[in-house]
């Protein structure tokens, strides 16, 4: 009995030297984290360079991070979909520098873990990553792409996150709290009888939470009163005890600060129980999704909503990508901001790459990132599919969209 | 040389397996405890918070998440301790809604938003490796002592174990406790090496992931952790990219399968004593069934 404890002991510990000798090598190496990248290839098919400009590439290898499954599968999908349309028009005109691009799409599965996880795996090797395309996906892998030095364009939408990983991270879309804010300005401002508000927000998620602090801040400055907030909770079935809380507290009109599902219900609720005038309601750019009018219906009639997309904007590129989309999505318009911003994302690396002659040689791997990391967090001024953008300290610059739905459908207000 | 995706998967894989192992711990005395995500929400802030801003060096702020994490874990406990079977899993789940909440309404643990920039820690892996060979043995110990015989006898039938002059209320709480100590050491970890924690991770989904892995595994060893968390963890990345989105469906064919299968797992009882005595010449080692 004792020869087989003395037995197991030293295998157990033969284990855990072998286990610990293969943590200390790779912890002598530095990996985890590591803030040096290495210099290994970039994608498939390395050719030596001809001169110093050469691209040193046979194919331009992009990984994409993406919630492809899970709670926000319904803007992933298409957020991944839009960065691989990109390649496709960029290779139809030549590819970048003559050589053709490919988008790598992985799934984050809307999990913060994962996020880090297919960062990590693509991190070494990368010059540039999109993705991830939600926030707490963003935030968390956004420390692996500082540490390994990577540009990331993702859901960067907080200005402190851009400093802690500066000049690495970009964000693919504006900031939605001054979106809200802007939109909800413009809403008081073209119903002046409005001054006293209700908001409701999803108190788990950090940019609505963010949006309801920073409305109830800064609306008083333009004399509008938030009277008070009502939490709606994710996947909430019903939203009747919502809307009488917020009927409650006499306000003259309701900022739905909701995804599309939430915003939906909590709208009819309203509509049901009193708010008879459409322009009292004013919903945020997240409910801008076929789910909301469809579900809320002639409920929507007179409301207002943003977004950070027009759809029906008269740009024939933009129009070329909604017929390219409608032809692989059963006939359904884009409206997730995703879109034109994997796109335009895109298109602004191509533009990177050419300007600086970048040549994806793993030797220049971390010169080549940094110089192009830098390039894009202070860009020039690019031509999107949907206006003109840039970035500026890593935050996209852009115009947003206003609109009032006559019946279920939004018509931009000029 | 590891990779540096390869290293970060392997202290996945050791968070994972200690939080698994938290959760075993309970269940030989045959309770479902849900609580462990709860504490591993506990020692992941504490951990995070404790580097960020006190600047503690790693081995405290593991020492520091076990000792919060026992208190957190031991009064919750107390009011398990009265309670047993569905009602233990049901009302345990309460503490990851409660363990929420607080989080997202403590301004100085980041509300909604988390922690961001918890301080690197160079040999990570090797930290993480020993405090599993650490926990894995003082577990083995534990199962092997008169504690583990009397958490197995209440897992087998509380009345009896009371017969034989068993505490059942003491050890429920003794057993709760040290699950808590588990999950907490294993957010520790968690939290250093995704160096941002944020309060939706300890959700459900963690819970399911957890429950998977104990069930896929082993449920009555511990060690099918070291197969079913390597195996559904690194799921993910093994699959090729066009069936990516098919990993919860993968996830979920496997657990069935196993269950069906093999349903105490993919480790059965019997099994390390087979591998025992594999080891051992001649078949001299005789392992009763349970006692792995």
């Amino acid at each position: 009995m004792k020869r087989n404890k003395l037995r197991m002991s030293a295998l157990l510990l033969s284990l855990a030297l072998m286990i610990g000798l293969l943590a200390g090598c790779s912890s002598s190496g530095g990996s985890a984290g590591e803030s040096t990248p290495p210099a290994t290839a970039p994608a498939a098919g390395t050719d030596a360079p001809a001169d110093a400009n050469a691209v040193a590439v046979t194919e331009w290898e992009i990984p994409m991070l993406t919630a492809a499954t899970g709670a926000i599968a319904y803007v992933g999908k298409p957020a991944g979909w839009a960065a691989e349309y990109a390649a496709e028009i960029i290779n139809a005109n030549g590819g970048i520098r003559g050589v053709p691009v490919k988008v790598t799409v992985l799934d984050t599965a809307f999990d913060t873990s994962k996020a880090v996880t297919q960062m990590t795996s693509v991190v070494d090797n990368a010059l540039v990553v999109l993705g991830p395309m939600d926030a707490p996906g963003a935030e968390s892998a956004g420390q692996v792409a500082y540490d390994g030095g990577v540009p990331n364009i993702a859901a960067y939408s907080f200005q402190d996150i851009r400093d802690l990983y500066a000049p690495y991270v970009m964000g693919y879309m504006t900031d939605s709290e001054e979106g809200d804010l802007a939109a909800a300005q413009e809403w008081t401002a073209v119903n002046d009888d409005i001054k006293k508000i209700v908001i409701f927000y999803t108190p788990t998620d950090a940019s609505q939470a963010a949006a309801t602090e920073l409305l109830t801040a800064q609306l008083p400055d333009s004399g509008i009163e938030v009277v008070g907030t009502v939490e709606v909770q994710t996947g909430q079935l019903d939203c009747s005890a919502s809307a009488i809380q917020a009927l409650n507290l006499k306000a003259d009109g309701y900022y739905l600060n909701l995804r599309a599902d939430e915003a939906a219900k909590v709208l009819t609720e309203l509509r049901k129980r009193g708010v008879d005038e459409g322009r009292r309601i004013c919903a945020t750019f997240a409910s801008y999704d076929a789910n909301y009018f469809d579900v809320a219906g002639s409920d929507c009639d007179g409301t207002y909503i943003w977004n950070k997309l027009n759809p029906d904007y008269s740009g024939e590129e933009w129009q070329t990508l909604v017929a390219a989309y409608q032809q692989a999505n059963d006939g359904q318009t884009p409206t997730a901001p995703p879109v034109p911003g994997f796109y335009d994302a895109m298109m602004a690396i191509k533009q990177g790459i050419e300007e600086l002659e970048l040549t994806g040689d793993p030797a220049k791997l971390s010169e080549e990132r940094e110089a192009l990391g830098n390039w894009l967090y202070n860009s020039p001024v690019f031509e999107g599919v949907q206006g003109s953008f840039q970035w500026v300290d890593g935050k996209k610059v852009a115009d947003v969209h206003f609109f009032q739905c006559d019946g279920s459908a939004p018509k931009a207000v000029e | 040389m590891l990779s540096t995706s390869m290293t970060l998967y392997l202290i996945f894989c050791c968070a994972f397996i200690l939080l698994v192992w938290g959760a075993l711990v309970p269940f030989r005395a045959g309770l479902l405890y849900n609580g462990t995500v709860y504490c591993m929400a506990v020692g992941g802030y504490f951990a995070a918070f404790a580097a960020k801003e006190l600047g503690w060096p790693f081995f405290l702020c593991v020492l520091g998440a076990a000792v919060v994490g026992a208190i957190l874990g031991f009064l919750p406990a107390l009011g398990f301790s009265r309670t047993s079977g569905v009602v233990t899993a049901v009302a345990s789940m309460a503490l990851i809604f409660i363990i929420q909440s607080v989080i997202r309404n403590l301004d100085f643990l980041g509300g909604t938003r988390g922690i961001r920039g918890i301080p690197k820690v160079e040999h990570l892996l090797l930290y993480s490796v020993i405090l599993v060979i650490l926990l894995g043995a003082f577990l083995y110990r534990l199962n092997h002592s008169k504690l583990g015989r009397a958490l197995e006898a209440i897992g087998t039938d509380a009345d009896m174990a009371t017969t034989l002059g068993i505490n059942v209320k003491k050890m429920t709480v003794f057993s709760l406790t040290i699950s808590s100590i588990y999950g907490a050491v294993s957010g520790a970890v968690y939290a250093f090496n995704m160096r941002t924690i944020y309060p939706e991770t300890f959700g459900f989904s963690l819970l399911l992931s957890v429950m998977t892995m104990l069930f896929v595994g082993g449920r009555y060893t511990q060690w099918g952790v070291f197969v079913s968390v390597p195996l559904l963890w690194g799921l993910p990345q093994w699959v090729p990219a066009s069936i990516n989105s098919f990993t919860q469906i993968i996830y979920g064919v496997i657990l069935v399968v196993i269950l069906m299968a093999r349903p105490e797992g993919i480790i059965t009882r019997e099994l390390p004593g087979k591998i025992k005595r594999l080891f051992a010449r001649g078949g001299e080692a005789r392992v009763p069934a349970g006692r792995s």
